[in-house]
């Protein structure tokens, strides 16, 4: 092996766009075309109005506000042009980044100081901080000659940032470039610092700076600058704000007036995860924020899924730029992840099952029959029911009611049969559609059952043939997995090539499909560490994680359910308006982690129900509890009790709603389900 | 500016640096090692003139039992002139108000007087903040006490919620990039959780080594295995003994030196204790620097059992103008 080799690197290393520099933001940025086409929808990520990006952990919000930093834009028209010297003519507009960084937001508080104080303060601070990142803007677009700025019009610009932070003092300054100003700026900031360092242990601490009113630098650095710069006339200037939800509620009040009252040019973007408003209150008694009139939201999840094709075209972008910067790949232009992952069809999965290995469709013709019948767990079963309930020719039947090149028709039988369906019934529907006879009813009929249900069968002629597992493989099986969050198909790539890199390299560099197993173990691997991150959700880590589990228990039992009642169960649903505060702080918490996805409300089975909210189980978990990743079947609403005892209950209290809640038609199943809930 | 310089030597020769001890700072638990501190003072011969005692009201209702506070009085040889501070363990900064209060009362009880505390079943937190207090006043001598436990067991559960620890929020400059220090512990879901919530350019982690046992070095390794696999992180490994604050205090001094000029730097203390009052040290000396903490849902209890050697570090606090930044 040649050193070349041995220095392959996972191309889905990295994939936190909070970590990533400048550099790789343009090396690894694909434009989501279905986030940027919605001016359609009135929300135009460059225009006047705010936009409020939502989305979970790993959506990609990050990766786009800081796409757009001007720190971004200019190295990359740089990179391209060689110069920033025509970068204004081009850009509509120039944006500065900032992230809430939460441990430092919750240094914003002291026992001995008041929470008017506190704001007052936090006001100050945040005008600072964005005016700062404004004067670096101002330096950063000067170093790469994107205007040239003359002396007397530098000078302009310092003193007048000066004048905005103190106008009663007045400054002498000459032969300065605008670095000054940020320097003085971090000088006002530090002294913030020392107040919040002294007040923590000293009681009666003052805060005795000149303090800078909400907007002064916010609005007035860019109306500044655009009096002393005409370069940047018709420029919009944004404000792109990171992680609003790690705000506290106070300090969301203030950036929530901000945004209301912004005074164009200046327009803002605010990333937050789901949930991430505490409050849509302004400063204002009375006033809030209102959607569309003051800013317009675009939801991750649900633009990215809402076209399925659409994302997988851009999980495959997104994948083919980071396998062209590998040069083993790039040059062999390994580049396209569907063909390195490849496809593992519902049909050929079961064939594995039933025959323990992949097997060719000559394979299976050629085993022999007599050896199928005996071997197959799931037509032993069916040879049992025809024999115990019918009495009749139980070979001849069965003969009828198989075809070894399709174990999940077999398995569809079967559950027929489990349901009371007399065998001349299966019969006619599975006759009418493998014969194609689509004029008859039984045709339609049939094929519906196997849709809903072909996912489920799976899963029920895994668990007669165990020890095998379910496999998670093959690029559509990723996008599901993925739940919309980028993220989180990087790091499935990411873990399936670390074990594929080590196991299988040279074929993986010979452009062969990666094998499933490696698939099907870095999707675990994925599914593990993610319910390792549960653990980490701060404050009700634990809550979360027991409902996780606990749900996985309940899905599991009815993805068990010999007659599949319901199909694919990986949702539930439930009044909020009737749950604990707790308890909706919990479920919000899991939303913002996106560990739970809510879905559009739905309305109850009964006409007077309410609309309820629906909870979707992040599909990442699924290889973690061994079920389905997709949204089917419906189970009855959670009540109030059950929830909560799943969330915060004893451990008597968690069993008896996992039990109440689960499926159980054959006794001696509820000590498998409550052994599941153990597991982790 | 504060300066700290010192030593570390074995408890048991605490006499040789200590003639005599005025005020004996500790804290109670259901660690076995809570009290070898107090046993090796009084084996010594320095039985101390006063002790206040943080008694953690977590602590007192862990098994609700009647008597137990008796039992710590009886460990402790409470008598009228120590003071008993009922403190939450989780809420750092009301527990060091009462001692602040009690300290500005009794300053004379302070001043140019030999202190030993001994912080071997303190949380992180309560003596970064003591440690703070205790720099406002000319003490004579002032010695940190720690006893190593024999075997770690559960340390922490859950996460609250990551913040600076109060005091040590640092000064960050935006126009630098963001560097975090993380002292190695054995719960790597906590240094993930730093980690996750800096979002640093650079990770520079420091393993306990020479450990207090030989393997202890690798499970920390192992435990944080999460964090190493990074292999940007990992080609940044450094160490410092885990038993020695002044030789982790100057490992980061050292990164601080090489880095400051571009980085902000914050530091986790997530390791052993000694390291931790390291990071303490280093912090105090470094006031720009940010000192974070991932404030768990829950201190276990008895989160180690028996002890092995017990260790002094004798401090001495100077003031200082200049920034010790070369």
């Amino acid at each position: 092996m040649d050193e070349e080799k041995l220095d392959l690197k996972n191309p889905f290393a990295g994939f936190n766009a909070s970590l990533m520099n400048d550099d790789d933001i343009i090396r690894y940025w694909i434009k989501p075309h279905i986030l940027f086409s919605r001016q359609a929808l009135g929300v135009d990520l460059t225009g006047d109005i705010p936009v409020v990006l939502e989305g979970g952990r790993g959506t990609g919000k990050t990766m786009l506000l800081k796409f757009m930093s001007n720190e971004v834009t200019v190295k990359e028209y740089v990179a391209k042009h060689q110069t920033g010297h025509r970068f204004l003519e081009k850009t509509p507009y120039l944006a500065v980044y900032h992230r809430f960084d939460g441990p430092s937001l919750g240094s914003f508080v002291s026992r001995h100081t008041s929470e008017e104080a506190w704001e007052t303060i936090f006001k100050h601070y945040l005008e600072l901080v964005i005016g700062q990142k404004f004067t670096m803007m101002l330096s950063n677009l000067k170093r790469n000659r994107c205007f040239d700025l003359d002396p007397s019009r530098e000078n302009e610009l310092i003193i007048g940032v000066l004048k905005l932070v103190d106008p009663d003092c007045s400054y002498q300054v000459t032969d300065c470039s605008i670095e000054f100003a940020t320097a003085f700026l971090q000088q006002r900031l530090d002294r913030v610092f020392d107040f919040i360092n002294d007040s923590a242990i000293s009681e009666g601490t003052k805060f005795s700076q000149h303090i800078v009113n909400s907007g002064r630098l916010i609005f007035g650095v860019p109306e500044l600058a655009l009096k002393v710069l005409p370069e940047l006339c018709g420029k919009k200037i944004i404000i792109l704000l990171d992680e609003y939800e790690n705000l506290r509620l106070n300090q969301q009040k203030i950036v929530n007036t901000l945004v209301k009252h912004t005074k164009l040019p200046v327009t803002f973007r605010i990333g937050t995860r789901l949930r991430g408003f505490k409050t849509y209150d302004t400063l204002n008694e009375g006033e809030f924020l209102m959607e569309d009139a003051d800013y317009r939201k675009i939801r991750f999840e649900d633009v990215l899924t809402a076209k399925k094709d659409s994302f997988r075209d851009l999980l495959r972008m997104i994948a083919r730029r980071r396998l062209e910067q590998i040069r083993e790949f790039g040059r062999k232009q390994i580049v396209d992840i569907e063909e390195i992952l490849g496809e593992l069809s519902y049909e050929d999965e079961a064939l594995m099952i039933v025959f323990g290995r992949k097997m060719s469709r000559r394979e299976v013709d050629e085993y022999p029959e007599e050896k199928y019948r005996t071997e197959a767990k799931h037509i032993q079963e069916i040879m049992d029911i025809l024999k115990t309930k019918y009495h009749s020719d139980a070979e001849k039947t069965l003969s009828l009611l198989i075809d070894k090149q399709k174990p999940l028709f077999e398995m569809l039988n079967l559950l027929l049969l489990r349901r009371d369906y007399k065998p001349d019934q299966v019969e006619r529907l599975f006759k009418a559609y493998v014969g194609k006879n689509k004029e008859s009813p039984y045709y339609s009929k049939y094929r519906n059952l196997y849709d809903k249900n072909k996912v489920d069968l799976l899963f029920q002629l895994i668990s007669l043939n165990k020890p095998r597992q379910k496999q998670y493989a093959g690029f559509s099986t990723f996008c599901m997995l993925s739940s919309g969050i980028i993220r989180n198909f990087l790091e499935l790539c990411y873990q399936s090539f670390n074990i594929a890199l080590f196991s299988d390299r040279e074929s993986l560099i010979e452009g062969r499909q990666m094998p499933i197993q490696a698939q099907t173990e870095g999707a675990k691997i994925r599914a593990e560490r993610y319910m390792d991150v549960i653990e980490r959700i701060p404050e009700y880590g634990n809550e979360v994680k027991s409902l996780v589990r606990s749900l996985g228990a309940i899905f599991y039992s009815w993805q068990n359910d010999p007659v599949l009642s319901e199909p694919e169960v990986t949702y539930f649903c439930v009044d909020s308006t009737s749950l604990s505060d707790k308890a909706r702080k919990i479920l919000d918490s899991a939303a913002q982690w996106s560990v739970l996805q809510p879905k559009k409300p739905m309305k109850g089975k009964s006409a007077t129900d309410p609309l309820f909210d629906v909870y979707a189980l992040n599909h990442i978990l699924a290889p973690y509890f061994g079920i389905s990743y997709r949204l089917r079947g419906r189970i009855r609403e959670f009540g109030r009790a059950d929830l909560e005892a799943l969330m915060f209950g004893t451990e008597e209290e968690k069993s008896k709603a996992i039990i109440r809640l689960s499926r159980h038609p054959f006794p001696g199943r509820t000590k498998t389900i409550l052994d599941f809930v153990g597991k982790g | 500016m504060v300066r700290i310089s010192g030593f570390c030597d074995s408890a048991q020769k605490l006499c040789s640096h200590f003639d005599s001890v005025d005020m004996f700072i500790a804290g109670i638990s259901y660690e076995e090692r809570y009290i070898r501190g107090y046993s090796l003072l009084c084996e010594n011969g320095l039985q101390a003139r006063e002790k206040i005692l943080f008694y953690f009201n977590e602590v007192l209702a862990t098994y609700n039992r009647t008597g137990d506070e008796a039992r710590f009085d009886a460990a402790f040889a409470i008598s009228s002139a120590d003071k008993k501070l009922y403190v939450d363990l989780y809420d750092e900064i009301n527990g060091l108000f009462m001692f602040r209060r009690y300290l500005k009362e009794n300053s004379d009880k302070f001043l140019n007087k030999n202190i030993i505390i001994d912080f071997s079943v303190m949380v992180k937190p309560y003596f970064f903040l003591l440690m703070k207090h205790l720099s406002s006043i000319n003490t004579k001598k002032l010695g940190f006490l720690y006893t190593e436990p024999d075997t770690y067991t559960s340390l922490t559960r859950g996460a609250m919620a990551t913040r600076d620890i109060p005091g040590y929020s640092g000064k960050r400059a935006l126009t630098k990039k963001d560097a975090l220090a993380i002292l190695l512990g054995f719960e790597g879901n906590r240094a993930v959780a730093v980690y996750n919530e800096i979002n640093p350019d650079v990770t520079i982690p420091i393993n306990g080594f020479p450990s207090y046992k030989p393997e202890f070095k690798d499970i920390s390794i192992m435990k944080n295995k999460e964090l190493l696999m990074d292999e940007e992180i990992f080609k940044n490994l450094r160490f410092a003994p885990a038993n020695d604050p002044f030789q982790t205090r100057d490992a980061l001094l050292e990164l601080y030196l090489d880095i400051s000029g571009e980085y902000n730097l914050s530091i986790a203390p997530l390791g052993t204790k000694p390291m931790a009052l390291g990071g303490c040290f280093f912090a105090m000396e470094q006031p720009d620097c940010r000192v974070i903490y991932p404030y768990p849902q829950e201190y276990l209890p008895k989160s180690s059992k028996g002890w092995r050697n017990s260790w002094i570090y004798v401090t001495e606090l100077t003031e200082s103008n200049s920034s010790g930044n070369a």
